[in-house]
């Protein structure tokens, strides 16, 4: 077998710059029992430069999950804890008024850290929400007459509790769409459960320690938009996509009354995204369709709407996504 | 000489006027005989001076017991000008027993005074009997000439025609309809009905069409894979019922291992499929030797999972006893 020069290197390359993955894991899992799932969606994210939105009841590790990347990565990380009274300043910052020097001076917000955790997010009002949810898509924020930056990598996990909808502002569609990934975690198992006790009442809270630098998740980043997609897995995307959007071509004819839109050109663009993202995760230079079926429910669940008469018979999108990749031909 | 003259016609109509003032009450019939069973009128007839208050009165009990009164009739009063009264009544009267009658009078009486027409003669004539012809039972029922059609419901007599008219039509129409159908369908309506053939055979058949191509020779190595994983893919799904076509090989592969019949086979599709993917994913050009290789491990697969036809046993023959 005589392996094209590009993928072979590509296949080195990724070997040689994947090495951080299982020692994340690892840390990963010495901190966090089970959650697997969410690891992974947090790696995929990260790796792809998306952000991630995450459903979940309290209690499940969400907060704990991203502050331990956020020490494995020794990455500057802050948590906001979105109220109704929030405003957009107290996100992205303001400028006081300095005595001393008798000029305004600019406060930066939390939101200037590598890893956010916007929690609740949809407690606060729609202007917040549009506040953070343009930082994330531009990476820059204007103070007064200013612009800055970012910090690289910038990576944001906001959460938000699906039990409690009374006093929320829901997410528009439009702004859902920014998320890369949404991750809907659930409870532990048994034996998982019984760990986290053990653990809790013992004492034996592990810190995690620093594995990695910030600049090592750009490297990885870069290597990761390296990551070859066939041909023949974008029309696999783009099948997947419009099976979404035109059901009763891919033989679906029973979602057309229950999707009343489908997903977006960026679903595709994050399918391929967190795709590659996946595939690197698996020490792979190139794509191949289990990594975008991997990834696909998370990337297309908050992307897809549904109709009343699916809201009636608890159909949800994962039961959609479900379908379709069992009609649509695999490559 | 007028003196006696006008003394005379005085007195003449002094005894004229009491004449002419009396009422005169008649009744007549139209013929004094009467046959048998028929019936008659009494007419009866009174004309008086001024208006009638009394009542003319039938003596039905003086009419003779042969004669019957079938309908006694009403009054009717007719002024006929100059206070001149006019009363009549139709009496009709049957019998059945022949001889000659007297009818009594008709009364006509208001308050005290009493007048009486004259009586009536009537002669009742037997009918003639045929006695020497028998006597025959009742007849039968008569043929009222009924045909077919007045037995059918009265719509259907009557719009029949543009029922069947319409009939005639809708026939006529599924008729050209057919015609065409089938002519746009196939030749002359018959359905060719192709044999289905065994996955065993048809994956064979294309896998020696792909070897027959020569694509790998000619730089096609990935349509080449695609060709050959996609013929594999439509085996094990006429084969095993497996929806390998919308399956990952990770996936085909664990189908393959859950399913008994492919436990032991499968590592021949785990290499075919993962050179697949190579090619097909990774824009590896795979050397001469791997080709030959997938491909007969392709073969391979198809072969052990072939299903074992049913062979006839023949029944031993016992040992012969000697």
């Amino acid at each position: 077998m005589s392996d094209s020069v590009n993928i072979k290197q590509l296949n080195e390359l990724v070997a040689s710059k994947s090495d951080f993955v299982n020692l994340i894991t690892h840390g990963m899992d010495s901190t966090i029992v089970g959650q697997k799932h969410l690891v992974d969606a947090l790696l995929i994210a990260l790796l792809s430069n998306g952000h991630v939105l995450l459903e979940g009841v309290p209690g499940l590790a969400k907060t704990l999950a991203i502050k331990t990347l956020a020490q494995l990565i020794d990455a500057k990380y802050s948590r906001i804890q979105f109220t109704p009274d929030l405003l957009p300043a107290d996100l992205i910052g303001t400028m006081i008024y300095s005595v001393q020097k008798e000029q305004f001076q600019i406060k930066r917000g939390p939101i200037f850290a590598n890893f956010v955790l916007a929690d609740e997010i949809n407690r606060a009002p729609a202007k917040v929400q549009s506040a953070l949810l343009e930082a994330m898509q531009e990476r820059q924020v204007t103070i007064g007459e200013r612009t800055f930056g970012l910090e690289e990598p910038f990576f944001v996990m906001a959460t938000q509790n699906p039990i409690e909808q009374e006093g929320t502002y829901p997410l528009p569609e439009a702004q859902v769409d920014r998320f890369l990934l949404k991750v809907i975690i659930g409870y532990p198992s048994k034996n998982e459960e019984m760990q986290i006790i053990r653990r809790n009442i013992s004492g034996d809270e592990r810190k995690p320690q620093a594995i990695l630098k910030p600049s090592d998740i750009l490297e990885a980043q870069k290597v990761v938009e390296q990551i070859y997609i066939d041909e023949k897995i974008e029309r696999y995307i783009v099948d997947i996509v419009f099976a979404t959007r035109f059901p009763a071509d891919y033989d679906l004819k029973n979602l057309t009354n229950i999707i009343s839109f489908g997903a977006s050109p960026r679903a595709s663009i994050g399918l391929a995204r967190a795709a590659r993202a996946y595939a690197f995760l698996r020490q792979r230079g190139y794509v191949i369709p289990e990594d975008v079926r991997a990834v696909c429910h998370d990337v297309l669940r908050h992307r897809i709407g549904l109709t009343y008469e699916a809201e009636a018979n608890n159909i949800t999108t994962d039961d959609i996504i479900s379908e379709i990749l069992d009609k649509v031909v695999v490559p | 000489m007028i003196k006696n003259l006008l003394i005379t016609l005085i007195a003449l109509t002094a005894i004229a006027l009491p004449a002419a003032a009396r009422p005169q009450l008649t009744q007549q019939l139209d013929s004094a005989y009467l046959l048998m069973g028929k019936k008659t009128v009494v007419k009866v007839q009174m004309l008086r001076d001024g208006e009638p208050r009394g009542v003319l009165v039938v003596q039905d009990k003086k009419m003779p017991a042969e004669v019957e009164i079938s309908d006694a009739g009403v009054t009717d009063t007719v002024s006929l000008g100059n206070n001149r009264w006019e009363l009549r009544r139709n009496i009709v009267i049957q019998s059945f027993d022949s001889g000659f009658y007297t009818l009594p009078p008709v009364l006509y009486v208001e308050g005290n005074e009493t007048i009486a027409s004259g009586t009536l003669a009537l002669k009742v004539i037997p009918v003639a009997v045929d006695s020497l012809t028998d006597i025959h039972d009742y007849a039968g029922t008569a043929d009222a000439g009924l045909r077919w059609t007045d037995r059918l419901p009265d719509w259907l007599v009557d719009y029949g025609g543009w029922i069947l008219a319409a009939l005639l039509a809708i026939a006529a129409g599924l008729f050209v309809w057919f015609k065409w159908f089938y002519k746009s369908k196939g030749k002359e309506g018959v359905r060719v009905v192709e044999r289905k053939i065994p996955p065993y055979e048809a994956a064979v058949g294309a896998l020696n069409r792909l070897r027959e191509e020569k694509l790998c020779e000619q730089g096609q190595e990935k349509e080449y894979y695609t060709r050959l994983t996609e013929i594999l893919r439509v085996y094990l799904q006429d084969r095993f019922g497996i929806n390998a076509m919308e399956m990952t090989s990770s996936e085909i592969l664990e189908a393959l291992k859950a399913n008994e019949e492919t436990r032991l086979t499968r590592r021949y599709m785990s290499e075919i499929l993962s050179m697949a993917d190579f090619v097909k994913f990774a824009k590896v050009r795979p050397l001469p030797d791997d080709n030959v290789k997938t491909f007969r491990s392709a073969m391979q697969f198809v072969e052990d999972t072939r299903p074992v036809e049913p062979t006839e046993v023949k029944p031993t023959q016992a040992p012969e006893k000697k």
